[in-house]
């Protein structure tokens, strides 16, 4: 910015110094950036008498001033800079006189605590606390918390029961395709179902897990069935959220996140998961 | 100030571990931390006999230069100032030693994120003027800001260099 309007002011000079009669000397003032130049040109325009040469002399003297010269330097460079030594002197001078403790703090530790220390302790404290509010309110830490206390640890209540229902009713699913061997045996022989002695909000959950229900020789059951009814186990049938604080984000993503998973059991004839694998038989 | 200098020569004795009546000197301790902990030592030792001595007050001076390496590192760690070396990523670097602080890189994840480092901590190794107390929670500082740099890299706190300086300032008046 500082290199146009110089080259603006060269340009003009043919002119302007024509000017110079007629028009006051503010006009190239206007130009200039610096008070160094504007005080030359005061006491030129100021004196009145002085003419038009010289002031047409000295303009074009400030411009032949080598590039930086007009600023007036801030730092006065000096060839001596004090030696270590010197600065050890000072110090010594400064200190005979002030402590090096002060007042406030008159022993070391108390010194380096509150003095040396005491922006950078500050500073961590900052940081461990954004850290945790961090957790706490952009992540939801507590709701991740409530999530794993419902499910995994049986605090939704309702999950729990559907969950046990599901793996340990004896109550057989409505569309007869689990029925057990058992069952079938009762269906055969035309006797009443079992079922009917136990409580009637079980029936809709039971997928023959139970064992003695199924006609397959190993525990548990594989199949896309189980899978199925497990996962219906996370949803809540009657949509009715009992508690106030299962809004937010994560809660609306427990679908996504929470779910069972049945993983294969490598086959292990003599292993000592193949005896789980037996439903009959008591370990 | 000749005499000064006289006053000092027993403590300069000292100071290097070559007591005046032994004829062999012991090494001084090669660590940044160890050092310092020597300096400050004497320090003490000297500052209890007299607060205005000219001898203590030197020791105050060496500390007080000596000590600044160590604290600009220090002010890195916890934020409060950058070194651009903190970002290389070979292995066996270690710009954290002198205060006890060591890592390992951590085995990246398929995201291919390589500047994970698990950070290791050895309270001893911090030089003694550092409050045992305070040692541990300016390390997890620290940790907890590299986190917090992965998580949030918008967050107010993930950028360094905030011209707040902790320092022993002695010697205030002469120094501009």
């Amino acid at each position: 910015m500082r290199m146009a309007p110089q080259r603006r002011s060269r340009k003009k000079i043919p002119s302007e110094m024509f000017d110079l009669a007629a028009s006051p000397t503010r006009s190239i003032l206007t130009n200039d950036h610096t008070h160094g130049e504007q005080t030359i040109m005061d006491d030129a325009a100021g004196q009145g008498g002085i003419s038009d040469e010289k002031r047409l002399t000295d303009f074009l003297g400030m411009l032949n001033l080598a590039p930086g010269t007009h600023v007036a330097p801030k730092i006065t460079l000096s060839i001596w800079t004090a030696t270590p030594l010197d600065t050890l002197h000072s110090f010594l001078a400064y200190h005979t006189s002030n402590p090096l403790l002060p007042h406030p703090y008159p022993t070391f530790p108390l010194f380096i605590s509150h003095h040396l220390l005491a922006p950078l302790l500050a500073h961590a404290d900052l940081v461990s606390t954004a850290l945790v509010q961090l957790y706490f309110d952009d992540l939801n830490f507590l709701d991740h918390l409530d999530i794993l206390h419902a499910f995994w640890l049986g605090g939704d209540v309702g999950f729990s029961e559907r969950v046990s229902a599901a793996l340990f009713s004896t109550n057989i699913s409505d569309q007869g395709t689990n029925m057990g061997r058992r069952a079938r045996t009762r269906a055969r022989m035309g006797l009443p179902n079992r079922s009917q002695g136990v409580s009637q909000g079980d029936g809709e959950w039971g997928i023959a897990l139970g064992v003695g229900l199924s006609d397959r020789q190993r525990w548990p059951p594989g199949g896309a069935e189980l899978a199925f009814a497990l996962r219906t186990t996370l949803l809540e049938d009657d949509g009715v959220q009992t508690d106030a604080e299962r809004g937010g984000q994560v809660w609306e993503e427990v679908q996504d996140t929470v779910s069972f998973a049945i993983r294969p059991i490598p086959e292990d004839e003599d292993g000592v998961r193949a005896k789980w694998l037996d439903p009959q038989a008591i370990e | 100030m000749g005499w000064v200098s006289y006053l000092i020569v027993p403590i300069a004795y000292e100071l290097i571990k070559h007591p005046l009546q032994d004829t062999r000197a012991s090494a001084l301790p090669s660590r940044a931390s160890s050092l310092l902990t020597h300096l400050y030592s004497q320090l003490l030792a000297q500052h209890q006999s007299s607060t205005t001595s000219a001898t203590s007050v030197s020791l105050a001076y060496l500390l007080q230069a000596a000590s600044r390496p160590l604290l600009s590192l220090l002010h890195a760690w916890i934020g409060l100032s950058d070194i651009p070396s903190e970002s290389s990523t070979a292995m066996s670097d270690q710009p954290w030693a002198d205060l006890g602080i060591t890592r390992s890189p951590r085995k990246a994840h398929k995201m291919g994120i390589e500047d994970c480092w698990e950070y290791d901590f050895s309270s001893k190794r911090m030089p003694a003027f550092v409050p045992r107390d305070m040692r541990r929670s300016l390390f997890e500082a620290g940790k907890s800001l590299r986190l917090l740099r992965e998580a949030d890299a918008r967050h107010p706190l993930s950028a360094g260099g905030w011209d707040i300086e902790g320092s022993w300032g002695w010697g205030q008046d002469f120094r501009e």
